[in-house]
């Protein structure tokens, strides 16, 4: 074995009373690859934060290439070697490649000229030595997918001469493609000693990418092996504490004749091409395809968020040729949308505000007075039935709750009001093993319940589970349609490439 | 996502976006040279580029601070009270100070001093007490005015001594002129080529981000009031050494003017985006262009007001659009 690069011995950690962290000891050794796995809450960001120097540690030491490390900020960590890729990454899209990759240490030369030809050059070479698909170093970020930014990210923190790199779920918004391309260069980076830390919801990644793996859970490292010795479910099972036998809940149901939801011969300019689907009561229906097929393209506008250029849309009954959002809420439609941040959710505001949001037209009273013990009672109700872990749900805001009760306030906003049509979009992504599977209980027994779900996902085997039929599309338009009986992931890859 | 369509339409936009102001002054120009034959004059030209060097100088500062995803409304009250400081300081110096050059290090030193307090004093409020950049400026800027009327009084002060440095020329080109290229070079420089500039472009793009690499964002934003400030000051020196007076309604409503010259040479009031070469430079000559074709056409005074305000809606507009288009 060779040395240990990063050595943790015995970290705790607490906030407010409450233990986070419980004596917390882990090796990282040279040119290997460390797989951290847990639920939300297990501790994750926490302990990495620690070894980032965004926070303290109560007790236990760390030694950094043998010698004591103790990281006062963010900054000092990264002098001392160790770069963080966060899932949102923390490029500047109005400025160059090369601007990027150098920011926080320009080459200058006279007058505090910054030397650009320095600078275009060196960045040059990493870019060619990774092969990052960039034209030259002069490109703005914003004009690159999401994989070559990350790869960007990456080599911003080889130009520093890093030793650790720290990886924190950074495949959510890749593509296959440039997920492949991202674990290509991580085993690169392997091969010159660079030492990796790699955090992920998605198991077969983690299984694949690691030499070995931690399972962290409630604050305890419950075990660290090499990679060969676990199996999905083994790492499940130390994840949430029991054996989760299923991931998908089976709940019996069976779908009706009556077409709840059509889409009619819809065009999006350049994005959707002539697409028509009939969605029936009880059915899940899932919408495969690619990044960029035109999947969420095609719901915003079925939705009435985003103009549709021909094409209409029937909710029960009535056809709208330019649906509006208001329209479909008041015909019982509900759009759960994969931006839960920006589009879904009013981060700072509590859990009830949340909830109350879309239904507030129907708590209104004389005098257009919302009726707050109405209000009240609502609340009350979809958060028991949704399962929602909050203190206190008049005051907590919900940027304070774990991604899976994020996602179920979004949910539980749109039950309230009673929907018989839902469309979903990605509804469980940066969701850990636990939430997701209550999340699809909710939606399976919303279906039982009569409900229409039109589910979007890039995840085929989600897909496969929840399903009874699905679609994929491609560049735009239907490639075709899978029963159940004939769900498998050749064809659907096939379908959708 | 949509790399496709966004190519297709981006083109045209794009080629717009990027030449259509020249070619609005382009016509505009050919126009005017039809209605009015004074306007075609080496005089009418030289007369444009004086006029414009106050308001330009005033738009370098703007720019940097546009680029944070600020706005400072303040502009123009600060350029009252830094004139009427000056016209205060001038009725105290002496005869002999007066006839000195040195009069100039004083007025320029005063009005630096002013612009820059005021200017500190946004970037505090802004960085320090979080204040929406609109609110703190506008609520400097009435204090600025406020204050400056309580100096003032009902005085209108002669300054005329500094239109020797704003109505001067050198080998025919305006003195002012030139003050405005060089601090235009100067600052497109900083801009441009150097760490403060590229972090002024991070910190507009994400905050969040540029904090986390360890840019002291605070400081940087008060850095970019105080220097939006001081150009203020200075340009509003150029201006009334133009008009040779302080009087109480002096630079009212001009931050407009300058906000809008910004946005149209291409600044985004959602940050991240701005230029001074050509950027400023073309959004100020712009503007000038306007305002003396509407002179050349004698148009009303109440006229202007109106064209003032379609053009800071063109500008908005267009600013507004593009913000989304980059969205998509």
């Amino acid at each position: 074995m060779k040395d240990a690069v990063l050595q943790l011995n015995g970290i705790c950690k607490g906030f407010f009373g409450v233990q986070v962290l419980y004596d917390i000891s882990l090796d990282l050794f040279e040119g290997e690859v460390l797989g951290l796995v847990g639920e939300n809450g297990a501790g994750k960001s926490t302990l990495m934060n620690i070894v980032g120097g965004v926070l303290p540690s109560d007790a236990g030491t760390m030694k950094l290439g043998g010698r004591e490390y103790k990281p006062q900020s963010p900054q000092t960590a990264t002098q001392a070697g160790i770069s963080f890729i966060h899932q949102e990454l923390s490029l500047f899209t109005n400025m160059s490649v090369a601007e990027n990759i150098y920011i926080d240490g320009y080459p200058t030369g006279l007058f505090g000229r910054v030397d650009k030809k320095k600078m275009y050059q060196e960045a040059g070479k990493y870019l060619e030595k990774y092969h990052v698909d960039v034209k030259n170093p002069g490109v703005q970020v914003g004009e690159l997918p999401m994989g070559s930014r990350q790869m960007i990210e990456i080599i911003k923190a080889l130009v520093k001469e890093t030793k650790i790199l720290i990886f924190d779920e950074p495949t959510t918004s890749l593509s296959n493609r440039e997920k492949e391309i991202l674990f290509e260069t991580i085993g690169e980076l392997k091969k010159n000693g660079i030492s990796i830390i790699y955090i992920s919801h998605i198991l077969e990644d983690v299984l694949k990418l690691s030499d070995r793996i931690s399972v962290l859970r409630d604050g305890h490292i419950i075990e660290t092996k090499k990679a060969q010795e676990w199996s999905r479910e083994s790492l499940i099972r130390d994840m949430v504490g029991r054996s989760l036998k299923q991931v998908y809940p089976t709940i019996e149901k069976t779908t009706g004749s009556k077409v709840l939801y059509s889409i009619n011969h819809v065009s999006c300019a350049g994005l959707v091409k002539d697409v028509s689907i009939e969605l029936h009561e009880g059915e899940i229906l899932g919408v495969f395809g690619l990044m960029g097929a035109g999947r969420s393209e095609l719901v915003r506008a079925a939705f009435g968020v985003d103009p549709m250029e021909s094409g209409s849309v029937t909710i029960g009954g009535k056809e709208y040729a330019r649906p509006t959002p208001s329209d479909c809420i008041q015909e019982g439609m509900a759009f759960i949308t994969e931006n839960r941040r920006e589009e879904g959710l009013m981060m700072p505001k509590s859990v009830n505000d949340n909830i109350a949001m879309v239904m507030e037209r129907n708590l209104t009273g004389k005098f257009g007075v919302i009726d707050s013990r109405k209000e009240q009672e609502l609340t009350g109700n979809v958060i028991a039935a949704m399962g929602i872990k909050t203190a206190d749900p008049k005051s907590q805001p919900v940027n304070s709750l774990s991604g899976g009760n994020q996602q179920k306030v979004v949910i539980g906003k749109w039950v309230a009001t009673n929907p018989k049509i839902f469309i979903v979009d990605e509804p469980t992504r940066g969701i850990d093993v636990g939430a997701k599977y209550e999340i699809y209980k909710l939606l399976l027994k919303l279906a039982a319940e009569g409900a229409a779900i039109l589910f979007i996902s890039s995840e085929m085997e989600e897909l496969m589970g929840m399903c009874d039929r699905i679609l994929v599309m491609k560049d735009g338009s239907l490639a075709g349609s899978i029963e159940k009986a004939e769900f498998s992931q050749e064809t659907l890859g096939r379908m959708a490439l | 996502m949509n790399s496709m369509a966004k190519g297709q339409t981006g083109k045209a936009a794009g080629f717009l976006s990027r030449y259509g102001l020249y070619l609005v002054i382009a016509i505009m120009v050919v126009a005017l040279c039809f209605v009015n034959k004074n306007f075609a004059t080496y005089s009418n030209f030289m007369l444009i580029l004086q006029q414009m060097a106050p308001f330009g100088v005033a738009t370098i500062g703007m720019i940097f601070v546009l680029i944070t995803a600020g706005i400072d409304i303040s502009a123009g009250r600060v350029m009252f009270i830094s004139g009427v400081v000056v016209g205060e300081i001038l009725l105290k110096l002496p005869a002999s100070v007066l006839e000195s050059p040195f009069v100039f290090v004083i007025c320029f030193g005063a009005a630096i001093l002013v612009g820059g307090a005021f200017g500190m004093m946004n970037g505090l409020l802004i960085t320090k007490l979080k204040i929406y950049p609109f609110m703190a400026t506008l609520l400097m800027g009435y204090i600025a005015r406020g204050l400056g009327l309580t100096i003032a009084g009902n005085t209108k002060y002669d300054v005329s001594i500094l239109g020797t440095i704003s109505n001067s020329r050198i080998f025919g080109v305006p003195v002012a002129f030139l003050i405005f290229v060089v601090l235009a070079v100067l600052m497109n420089y900083v801009l441009r080529c150097t760490t403060f500039g590229k972090h002024t472009m991070a910190i507009g793009n994400n905050k969040a981000a540029a904090a986390q690499i360890g840019i002291r964002v605070d400081r940087h934003m008060i850095i970019i009031y105080m220097m939006c400030g001081v150009f203020s000051a200075i340009g509003g020196l150029l201006s009334a050494g133009q008009i040779s007076e302080v009087f109480t309604t002096f630079g009212e409503n001009n931050e407009f003017q300058i906000i809008s010259s910004a946005v149209i040479g291409g600044a985004s009031m959602f940050g991240g985006k701005g230029s001074i070469l050509p950027g400023a430079v073309v959004g100020v000559l712009l503007i000038q262009v306007v305002l003396n074709g509407l002179g050349m056409l004698n148009a009303s005074v109440y006229i202007y007001n109106v064209v003032r305000g379609v053009i800071i809606f063109l500008a908005v507009a267009i600013d507004c659009i593009g913000f989304e288009g980059e969205l998509r």
